[in-house]
């Protein structure tokens, strides 16, 4: 969870660009609210029951601690009007985009 | 007239001693230092790269050990170096093969809408593809969880 500290600690250079950002994990709305609380610039959503990650085909299967699914780092850029711009999906589970990363590819594709 | 001279060893007892200790201590030393620094930049410094450098220091440390088993090879330093090898191996294990994603084919592709969904935003209030094309833009990211 740390790429969402340091999307968070980026939220103003967002901002300035007028993209909102989106975070989605499969817990469950509990879950939601506490990550809500530690990142408030953040908008947090709730796919417990799968609609989302499963209909962007985002799931990895057995990858979480106690042995179920959680969501593969993803990440999509989306226009105003609902359409994908760019998407990034690292070959390792440990790889994440950097703030800076994110904001370049933004820069890029949503200028 | 010939002067027996008794057999004196080129170094001291001590220092035969000490044979392969210094990298034997630095084997462990650059084992644990990976370790020690995973933990300052995950938990400290909350800063997400790659840690190659662990196993690259735990392999180094592997190196070491195995100097010091040439030095002076003795039980405790054979289990050593087993334990540390082991452990640089698995590390490999872990950032190499054991990491990999498989390569991402599904739906969400450049110059595509996003299929229908409904989530539910923190507050309990429902999110669909809908709210995506108010004018808005989004970056939408993906994580794992909380844990």
């Amino acid at each position: 969870m740390i790429e969402l500290g340091q999307l968070e600690a980026h939220w103003q250079e967002f901002e300035k660009r007028k993209v909102r950002v989106v975070v989605v994990s499969v817990e469950d709305q509990e879950a939601a609210k506490a990550t809500q609380a530690d990142f408030p610039h953040l908008i947090v959503v709730s796919d417990a029951q799968r609609k989302l990650s499963d209909a962007l085909e985002v799931i990895h299967r057995h990858s979480a601690p106690d042995g179920g699914d959680t969501a593969a780092p993803t990440t999509l850029l989306i226009d105003g009007k609902g359409t994908i711009r760019w998407t990034f999906r690292p070959d390792r589970v440990y790889r994440r985009l950097s703030p800076e990363e994110v904001l370049a590819a933004i820069d890029k594709e949503m200028p | 007239m010939s002067i027996n001279v008794p057999d004196v060893p080129a170094t001291s007892p001590s220092q035969q001693r000490s044979t392969g200790r210094a990298y034997f201590w630095a084997g462990i030393g650059a084992c644990l230092l990976g370790v020690a620094l995973v933990f300052v930049q995950m938990f400290g410094l909350k800063y997400l790269i790659v840690p190659w450098y662990s196993p690259i220091l735990a392999t180094l440390g592997a190196v070491l050990l195995l100097l010091s088993v040439v030095g002076r090879c003795s039980i405790t330093r054979i289990v050593v170096l087993v334990l540390v090898a082991a452990f640089a191996g698995l590390q490999w294990y872990a950032l190499g093969p054991m990491a990999k994603l498989p390569n991402y084919v599904g739906p969400a592709q450049p110059g595509k809408q996003l299929p229908s969904f409904q989530v539910v935003l923190a507050d309990g209030r429902s999110f669909t593809e809908a709210d995506l094309a108010d004018g808005s833009r989004r970056v939408m990211t993906f994580f794992r969880g909380r844990w």
